[in-house]
């Protein structure tokens, strides 16, 4: 059965170890806040039968507490945002969370994480990036 | 088919990683089953969100000796009778930020949940 496949990347040229992952949906464990800055997501094992699973993190800005925001982390914008690509139709997609080998910009970014919508900021400022907002990915095999 | 991701917050949202989140989105399909531990609190428990042997248990907190009424309207929401189009359920989201944001628990449990608290 075909599944939607989520890409991440760290920046570093997705050319050696841990700099880039794709992992498949059905393999999604769950997404927690780590810290403040800082969210997990979280995925079983793919170097071995039953090993330690793996583990993304998305460093983003701390809370924000603007008008509207369904959360005061990012937790569940970012869960909501994996979730939903998770899900979308028709399976069997290729779907990129968050590559920061992207120049800034949209295309690093899944449409839905957290960005600008959730910002109080004046119209002038809507021009800049939702790279605001998240600001590193890293990838830990074996967490 | 739609995947049901359960969501579960603290009042306060800050840390936890997998050992002791204080918010979690999980699949549906990592529950394992529950416990009441009082007259007012039932414990929810999941896989653990790193695959360790550990596990996720969710307490969530309600009006008296409803403990039942409470299991039942959370397997209804486990069984995806009341799952959005994205798949994602919020559960029992406690995280309160001022008048910014406020706690939010599904209309399931008609008001008898009242907490969440993630172990």
């Amino acid at each position: 059965m075909t599944e939607n496949y989520l890409y991440f990347a760290e920046g570093g040229g997705a050319n050696a170890t841990t700099e880039a992952g794709c992992f498949a949906c059905s393999k999604l464990t769950g997404i927690s806040p780590i810290i403040k800055t800082t969210t997990g997501i979280y995925f079983e094992g793919t170097t071995n039968a039953q090993d330690a699973g793996e583990l993304v993190t998305l460093t983003h800005s701390s809370n924000i507490s603007g008008e509207g925001r369904s959360s005061g982390h990012q937790v569940r914008d970012i869960a909501n945002a994996v979730a939903t690509a998770c899900n979308a139709t028709p399976k069997g997609q290729f779907i990129t969370i968050a590559d920061m080998d992207q120049e800034v910009g949209t295309a690093r970014f899944h449409p839905l994480m957290p960005g600008l919508d959730h910002l109080e900021v004046s119209p002038g400022n809507m021009g800049t990036n939702i790279a605001d907002i998240v600001t590193g990915v890293a990838i830990t095999l074996d967490s | 088919m739609t995947e049901n991701y359960l969501y579960f917050a603290e009042s306060a949202v800050e840390t936890g990683g997998a050992s002791s989140p204080e918010a979690m989105l999980i699949p549906a399909s990592s529950y394992l089953g529950c416990d009441p531990e009082s007259t007012t609190i039932t414990n929810f428990k999941f896989k653990a969100l790193d695959g360790t042997a550990t596990i996720e248990t969710v307490a969530l907190t309600h009006t008296a000796s409803k403990n039942k009424d409470v299991i039942k309207a959370f397997v209804n929401i486990v069984n995806s009778n009341f799952i959005n189009a994205n798949g994602v359920t919020i559960v029992a989201d406690s995280e309160v930020i001022g008048t910014k944001k406020f706690a939010e628990y599904h209309s399931a449990f008609n008001g008898l949940v009242t907490g969440c608290a993630i172990a």
